[in-house]
């Protein structure tokens, strides 16, 4: 989940212009705290965009320019909660009993009888069936469901040229190591039986997926959570986890012959605690539900732009992979400074795009969320120079503003500023001036503080990418004067005149003045 | 210069002087004016465009009057003849009214023509 809410930020930055998206949520434990925040990030994302889902289209050279529709799919355990119940292993005993001998010589009871509701466990030899499963069992069923028409979607993509179809998942956990191996030939499946046997999406779709290890501990369960949960994932065991999974995929001549890359990544420790704030877990390992709700690390960003390489290389590249049935694994060292660089994430030759909307997306956010709060005070009428703006739905600028507190950060009791996801992606890799950005910008931990900070100037480290991109506000300016200058300049030209929507016009208008700003043109 | 004003040619030559002052005057107060309004920044809060017009009227006033005080306190007492005194007072007050017409009108005027600069945000909400 938090991959896809990494992506989802590359999306708001810019990063896949001109592209629809189509997201499937996979997860077994659909009360999951982290399920919750990519639902409130996505609704955020989507309705900024614009509130009809009919008229949301992909732009270029702007913020939030993919087009995404998102579909989620949880197996339902509630009713039929362990394999036992699912398979009806009390009947079949009976009635198939080589059924049943061959569930107990590959499971263990207590694999057996564990409650589902809260994922797989690191089980992946049950996962990766009762994934299979639940997959064909909703292709099968009647009832309307997220992950028919994410298939019906796939489905008419690969009938007009070749889909590219990316897995975000670790190799070490649960629901996601259960699911990267058997989700093509699922997907394949589900679609034969959507469309009574016409479709192929093995043959027209190209696979990528991340191959994800471990990058984080959490508290060690006690003997009486043990006992009471029969099986519980323990994150000692990741690291073994991930090197088994590892073999697996150098190993499997199926699961090779159907991805054509996949990128590999990992930390070099399992240091970081995803569950800072404790109190909510009670000093106890969570194994699912609303109360896990993990922070977001910087490995994740570097998934989803794996993701983002994976639908920008080349289609002839993958045909020959595909025609020779080989894969492509690909993996990226960081510099031993211990600082990331954007090239880091999306290579040399995107580092300065990523850059520059990364960057400007943070001073859309510090200019929208903040005292200044461009976009509300537009649509209001309230700001009298920024006019036109006035039939922007209220709605969309709320959600605008959610977006960008889940992105930056968010205000709480007292002024005080919670994270959202970049201030956390900041503190996994080491905080200070260790990732991508200027540390003064993570160091306010007020809204007061946050708005006193001079971000034009202050938003790029002071070396390597970004040093030079600042603008100076002259003796009596402000930070505020100069954007807002600037944006009265972009109101009368013409580069938002392709879009429809008032309030993704204004964004548009942002962004060139933005980049303009902070010199990238 | 401290010549003593005596004749009907020197005190229209004096009242010519005025006019052509009074619209100078009116000129470098409304240039005054511009720069100040784009020296104040755009805020957060959007009440710039009230300091903006404060300065707009003060300017306005301050300046012509100014001019109007000159004249009153510098001007007139060389006049020695008080029909002719009279008849530059009156001038004088005439100045005084035009230039602040001239720098209200063109001032405004200015405004419409760069509604969306700092100078045209001292009118106010644009009505769509």
């Amino acid at each position: 989940m938090r991959c896809i809410e990494s992506l989802i930020h590359l999306c708001a930055m810019g990063m896949f212009d001109d592209t629809d998206i189509h997201l499937l949520a996979l997860d077994t434990d659909k009360n999951n705290g982290n399920f919750g925040r990519l639902k409130e990030l996505k609704e955020a994302y989507v309705n900024a965009k614009g509130l009809q889902a009919a008229n949301r289209v992909a732009h270029k050279d702007t913020f939030f320019s993919a087009n995404i529709k998102y579909y989620e799919f949880s197996p339902n355990y509630e009713t039929k909660s362990t394999f036992k119940e699912v398979f009806n292993y009390g009947d079949t005993q009976y009635n198939h009993r080589e059924e049943t001998d061959l569930a107990d010589l590959v499971l263990d009871r207590n694999v057996e009888e564990f409650n589902l509701q809260h994922g797989y466990r690191a089980q992946t030899h049950l996962g990766s069936m009762m994934m299979y499963q639940s997959i064909i069992e909703a292709a099968q069923s009647n009832l309307p469901s997220g992950l028919k028409e994410f298939v019906s979607a796939l489905i008419t993509e690969t009938t007009s040229g070749k889909a590219k179809v990316f897995i975000l998942g670790s190799v070490f956990g649960g629901t996601g190591a259960s699911s990267i191996p058997i989700i093509p030939q699922a997907l394949s499946r589900a679609a034969q039986i959507i469309s009574n046997g016409s479709a192929d999406i093995l043959k027209n779709a190209y696979f990528g997926s991340t191959l994800l290890t471990a990058y984080f501990n959490f508290t060690f369960p006690d003997a009486g959570q043990m006992s009471q949960q029969k099986v519980i994932a323990t994150s000692d065991k990741f690291a073994l986890n991930s090197q088994v999974a590892m073999m697996f995929y150098d190993d499997d001549a199926t699961v090779r012959s159907i991805y054509q890359r996949f990128y590999m990544m990992g930390t070099n420790g399992l240091n970081w605690n995803p569950m800072r704030d404790d109190t909510k877990a009670g000093g106890k390992t969570l194994t699912g539900g609303a109360a896990q709700k993990n922070d977001s690390h910087y490995i994740e960003l570097l998934a989803a732009s794996a993701a983002l390489d994976f639908f920008n290389c080349s289609e002839a590249q993958l045909q020959q992979d595909k025609g020779n049935y080989t894969t492509e694994y690909l993996y990226r060292a960081v510099e031993d400074n211990d600082k990331f660089d954007f090239q880091d994430f999306v290579g040399k030759d995107r580092q300065i795009e990523f850059a520059k909307k990364l960057g400007c997306l943070v001073a859309f956010a510090l200019f929208n969320n903040g005292v200044d709060d461009f976009v509300e005070k537009a649509r209001s009428g309230e700001d009298k120079e920024v006019v036109g703006f006035e039939e922007i739905d209220p709605s969309q600028v709320k959600y605008l503003k959610e977006y960008f507190r889940l992105f930056f950060a968010r205000m709480i009791e007292g002024g005080k500023l919670e994270e959202g996801w970049l201030r956390q992606l900041h503190r996994s890799a080491g905080g200070g001036d260790k990732f991508l950005l200027n540390p003064k910008l993570f160091a306010p931990q007020t809204k007061k503080e946050l708005m006193k900070l001079d971000w034009n100037k202050s938003l790029y480290r002071n070396e390597g990418i970004g040093k030079d991109n600042k603008y100076s506000t002259g003796i009596f300016g402000s930070k505020f004067d100069s954007f807002k200058k600037g944006f009265l300049q972009e109101l009368h030209g013409d580069s938002a005149k392709g879009i429809t929507n008032r309030g993704e016009q204004m964004y548009k208008l942002i962004y060139d003045t933005l980049t303009k700003l902070y010199n990238f043109n | 210069m401290n010549t003593v004003i005596r004749t009907l040619q020197q005190v229209q030559q004096t009242q010519a002087d005025a006019w052509v002052y009074g619209l100078i005057v009116a000129g470098v107060a409304l240039a005054l004016a511009i720069a100040i309004a784009c020296m104040i920044n755009w805020r957060s809060d959007r009440k710039d465009f009230i300091t903006r017009r404060i300065w707009f009227i003060v300017i306005g006033l301050v300046t012509p009057a100014s001019y109007w005080l000159y004249n009153a306190q510098a001007i007139a007492p060389k006049i020695q003849n008080p029909g002719f005194k009279n008849m530059f007072e009156e001038t004088n007050l005439y100045v005084l009214l035009a230039s602040m017409g001239v720098y209200t009108i063109v001032g405004i005027v200015l405004m419409l023509c760069f509604r969306t600069s700092k100078l045209g945000s001292i009118l106010g909400k644009k009505k769509n």
